[in-house]
C-alpha cells in the first residue's frame, strides 16, 4: 500500500464527479445556445464569447466586480489581520473578551449571505424605519441614500461583504500566528527590534504562506458572491451594483439562455484562475504550499 | 450532578441524532401517489383531491391549498375544498395527486420537464408564466363557458389562435391611492389625473407638507409600464417582435422616462424611490405620515392600509378611509391604462376523453362564475369575469372601492404574452432606476433598453 492512488482515489473520484464534470459540462454549455425554453440546442462556436465581449454593459459589470472584489480582498485581509493582531495579544496577556470577540466575528460568518443581504437592506432603509438612517436623523444627519445613490450602493454591498467576511480572514490569519515561533521574536527583541520592526520583519514573512491562501479564497469568495447583492441591492439601482454572478444568474435563470450563462461563469472561471496564478507568482510559496 | 449518574456517550448521541435526521429524510421522501385511497381517507386533502383509482398529477403553490392548516392563505381554502369536492364528486373514478414545488425552482423545473414531454398533467402558472407555455398548453375552450364574459385583457394575453390555454382565476390591478384630506388642501379634492396636474400639485404639497408628495415602485415594470402605455406605446407587434425602436414608441418610452425624471427633479419624488423593493414600504411610509400619493396594487388597501390601521391601538379605527384610490396619472392627450396581473391554471395533457377530459374539467373549474366569485370573495381578490361583479350573490366582499376597481380593469393591460417581456421589464426597471438616479438621461436610458431588447430578442 505505498502507492498513493489508493488512498487519493476515493478524493479523486468525488471531485470528478462533484467538480470536474459540472465544471467541463458548463464549459461545453457555454460553446452552444442552449435554452430552458426551447428543446433545440445548436453549437455556436465562441458565439456566446463574441457577444460578451462586444458588449458594453459586460465590460462595466466587470468594471464593478473588479471594484467590489479589489476592496473586499483588501479589507477582508486588512480587518482580518487587525482583528487576528488584537485578539492574540489578548490571548497571550490573559486578557478577559477575546472568547466574546471570536464568537461574535464569528457569528457574521455562519450566518447565510442572503440573509446578512436582508439584514443590512432593514437596515439601510431610506427613511425613519431603518435603522441607521433613525439613527444619523436623530442627530440631525440624512437621510442617507445608501441603495438609491449609485456609489453608496456600491460602498454599501463592499461594507455589509466586508462585515460578514473579515471573520474568515481572522480565523486564517490567526492561526497562523499561533505557528510563529516564539523564538524569532525573543530573537529580534534581543537584536533591538521595535512592536514595527518584530511586525514587518517577522510576524509577516511567517505569515506569507497563510496570508497567499487567504487572499487566493477571499478572492474568489469575492469575485464569486451573488447571495448577499442579490439580497442587499439586487444589483441595482439601474446597474450600478451588478456584479458578473448576478449577471451570471440573470441570463441563465431569468432570460433562461443557459449557454450565454455558462459563458459568464467561464469567464469568471478564468478570471479566479488567473488571479490565482498571479498570487502564487506575486508571493513566491510555491515551495511552502 | 451526582458523581454516579451515567452520561450518554458523546458518539451514542451523535449516532441517534444521525438516525433521526436520516429517517426525517427520508420520510420527507415517501407521499408518492399509487394504488387506491382507503375509504376512510377524507375526499380532499393537502396532497389529494377526490378519491378514485387514476391518478392525475397537478403542481400548486401552498397558497392555494384547500386545507386550512396548511394554507399561506386560509380564509380562501374553505372555497377552494369546496370548489375540489364538486369536482370530485363528479369524478369519481379520478384523483388529482398534488405537488407543492419548491417556488423559487418551479416555473424552470416546470419548462423543463414540459420540453421534456414530462410536464405534469395541471398546475397553477403565473399569468406572466403563460407566454412561456403557449406551445405547451392544451385548449379549455369545451370546459370553460362564455369566455367573452372574461375583461379583455385575459382573452389577449390566455388566448392563442382562438384557443383558451389558460383559466385565469383572479387579477389585481394597480392604481393611484391618495390621501384625501391632503388633496383637499391642495387640489379641491380631487386627485390629479394628468401627468401635468400629478407635478403641480405634488410640488404645491412637497413645498406645504412635512411629507413626500408621490412616490412609485420603481423596481416593479408593470406598475410603471402604465405611463409607457398611456403615451402610446406599444411593446411588441403582433408577430410578439419588440417595436420599441419605433418612432411613436421610441417617443412614448421617452416620454415616461422625462416624466419620472421631472418627479425627481421637481421634489415631487424622493431619489430613494430607486431603492424602494418591498410593495409594502409605499403604505407603510403613508400610515406614517411621510407620504400623500403612491402608486400601489388594488389589495393594499385592505392588507396594507385598513388592516393595519384597524389593529393599531393609537391610530383610529377609520383613519384608513382618509385613504381613496384614483386611475394612475396620464399624460393629457393620453388614455389611462393600468397594469393587471394574477395566476392562472393550465393543463399540459393531451386529448379530450377520460384522463384528459376529468383534467381540464379541474382546471376550468376555477374559471367558472361560481367557484371563481366564492374564492376572490374570501381572498379579497380581484375576478376576471365581469358577470361575477354583478351577481352579489357570487362575489360581494367587505374589501373597499371593488367598484372602482372594476372600473380600472376596463383599461387593464396584461404582461405581454411573450417570453421576451421578461427582458423588457428588467431593462425598463434598469432605465427608470438610471433616470431617477441621474446616471442616464431618459433619451439615452431608452436608446439602450431599446438595444439591450432587440439584441435579446435576435439573440433568442
Amino acid at each position: 500500500m505505498d502507492h498513493p492512488l489508493p488512498w487519493l482515489a476515493p478524493t479523486l473520484v468525488l471531485l470528478a464527479v462533484f467538480q470536474l464534470y459540472p465544471m467541463v459540462e458548463a464549459v461545453l454549455m457555454s460553446f452552444t445556445n442552449e435554452s430552458l425554453v426551447s428543446p433545440d440546442t445548436e453549437f455556436v462556436g465562441i458565439e456566446q464569447y463574441a457577444r460578451l465581449a462586444t458588449d458594453p454593459q459586460f465590460w462595466e459589470m466587470l468594471r464593478v466586480t473588479a471594484i467590489y472584489a479589489f476592496s473586499s480582498v483588501v479589507l477582508h485581509v486588512l480587518l482580518g489581520l487587525v482583528l487576528a493582531l488584537a485578539i492574540d495579544y489578548g490571548v497571550r496577556r490573559g486578557l478577559r473578551g477575546h472568547l466574546t470577540t471570536r464568537v461574535s466575528v464569528l457569528l457574521a460568518w455562519i450566518v447565510p449571505g442572503i440573509i446578512i443581504g436582508l439584514v443590512w437592506k432593514v437596515m439601510l432603509v431610506e427613511s425613519q424605519f431603518g435603522a441607521i438612517n433613525y439613527l444619523l436623523g436623530l442627530i440631525g444627519v440624512g437621510p442617507v441614500p445608501f441603495r438609491s445613490d449609485p456609489t453608496l450602493a456600491l460602498i454599501s454591498t463592499i461594507v455589509a461583504g466586508t462585515w460578514r467576511g473579515t471573520a474568515f480572514s481572522m480565523i486564517m490569519i490567526y492561526g497562523g500566528l499561533q505557528r510563529v515561533p516564539q523564538r524569532l521574536y525573543e530573537a529580534a527583541r534581543v537584536d533591538g527590534a521595535g512592536r514595527w520592526n518584530r511586525f514587518r520583519h517577522v510576524t509577516l514573512p511567517q505569515l506569507k504562506s497563510v496570508l497567499f491562501v487567504t487572499i487566493v479564497l477571499v478572492t474568489i469568495y469575492a469575485l464569486n458572491t451573488f447571495d448577499l447583492i442579490f439580497a442587499l441591492t439586487g444589483g441595482g439601482p439601474g446597474r450600478s451594483t451588478q456584479v458578473l454572478a448576478l449577471f451570471m444568474y440573470q441570463e441563465a435563470f431569468q432570460d433562461n439562455a443557459l449557454g450565454r450563462g455558462a459563458s459568464i461563469a467561464v469567464v469568471m472561471l478564468v478570471a479566479n484562475l488567473a488571479l490565482t496564478a498571479v498570487y502564487l507568482y506575486a508571493f513566491d510559496v510555491s515551495e511552502e504550499i | 450532578m451526582a458523581d454516579g449518574q451515567r452520561k450518554l456517550p458523546r458518539r451514542t448521541v451523535v449516532s441517534a441524532v444521525g438516525a433521526g435526521a436520516i429517517t426525517s429524510l427520508a420520510g420527507c421522501q415517501g407521499g408518492g401517489s399509487g394504488g387506491s385511497v382507503d375509504e376512510s381517507a377524507p375526499l380532499i386533502s393537502h396532497e389529494r383531491f377526490g378519491k378514485g383509482d387514476t391518478s392525475l398529477v397537478y403542481q400548486t403553490s401552498t397558497f392555494y391549498t384547500p386545507i386550512e392548516d396548511q394554507s399561506d392563505q386560509p380564509a380562501a381554502a374553505p372555497a377552494l375544498k369546496q370548489q375540489h369536492e364538486e369536482w370530485a364528486d363528479n369524478h369519481p373514478d379520478y384523483r388529482i395527486d398534488v405537488e407543492y414545488p419548491a417556488f423559487g425552482q418551479w416555473k424552470n423545473n416546470l419548462l423543463t420537464s414540459a420540453a421534456e414531454g414530462n410536464a405534469p398533467d395541471g398546475s397553477t402558472l403565473d399569468s406572466k408564466w403563460v407566454a412561456d407555455f403557449y406551445e405547451y398548453l392544451q385548449p379549455l375552450n369545451d370546459y370553460v363557458d362564455d369566455i367573452d364574459d372574461f375583461f379583455p385583457f385575459v382573452r389577449e394575453t390566455a388566448m392563442r389562435d382562438g384557443d383558451l390555454l389558460a383559466a385565469w382565476k383572479y387579477t389585481g390591478c394597480r392604481c393611484l391611492y391618495y390621501r384625501q384630506d391632503v388633496l383637499d388642501t391642495y387640489n379641491n379634492g380631487d386627485p390629479p389625473v394628468t401627468w401635468e396636474e400629478l407635478l403641480e400639485v405634488g410640488q404645491a404639497i412637497a413645498d406645504g407638507e412635512e411629507m413626500d408628495a408621490f412616490m412609485f415602485p420603481s423596481s416593479s415594470a408593470l406598475a410603471n409600464l402604465p405611463y409607457f402605455w398611456s403615451a402610446g406605446g406599444e411593446l411588441l407587434d403582433e408577430s410578439g417582435a419588440p417595436v420599441l425602436g419605433a418612432d411613436a414608441n421610441r417617443a412614448a418610452l421617452v416620454d415616461a422616462l422625462a416624466f419620472i425624471r421631472d418627479l425627481v427633479e421637481t421634489g415631487v419624488t424622493p431619489q430613494r424611490v430607486a431603492s424602494v423593493e418591498e410593495i409594502e414600504f409605499l403604505p407603510r411610509e403613508g400610515r406614517a405620515g411621510n407620504l400623500a400619493m403612491f402608486v400601489g396594487n388594488n389589495d393594499q388597501i385592505e392588507r396594507n392600509i385598513k388592516n393595519p390601521i384597524e389593529t393599531d391601538d393609537e391610530i383610529p379605527d377609520d383613519r384608513w378611509e382618509r385613504w381613496k384610490v384614483a386611475k394612475i396619472p396620464r399624460p393629457a392627450d393620453g388614455e389611462h391604462t393600468t397594469g393587471v396581473g394574477g395566476w392562472t391554471e393550465g393543463t399540459f395533457r393531451e386529448g379530450d376523453d377520460g384522463a384528459a377530459a376529468a383534467m381540464k374539467s379541474f382546471i376550468g373549474k376555477f374559471a367558472e362564475p361560481e367557484s371563481m366569485g366564492r374564492y376572490c370573495e374570501a381572498a379579497a381578490l380581484l375576478p376576471t369575469r365581469e358577470s361575477v361583479f354583478d351577481d352579489d350573490e357570487l362575489y360581494d366582499p367587505d374589501t373597499p372601492y371593488q367598484d372602482r376597481f372594476r372600473e380600472f380593469l376596463q383599461d387593464g393591460i396584461a404582461r405581454p404574452p411573450r417570453p421576451i417581456y421578461s427582458t423588457i421589464a428588467s431593462e425598463y426597471v434598469i432605465a427608470i432606476e438610471n433616470v431617477v438616479t441621474g446616471q442616464a438621461s431618459p433619451e439615452s436610458a431608452a436608446q439602450t433598453m431599446i438595444t439591450n431588447v432587440a439584441d435579446e430578442y435576435d439573440a433568442t
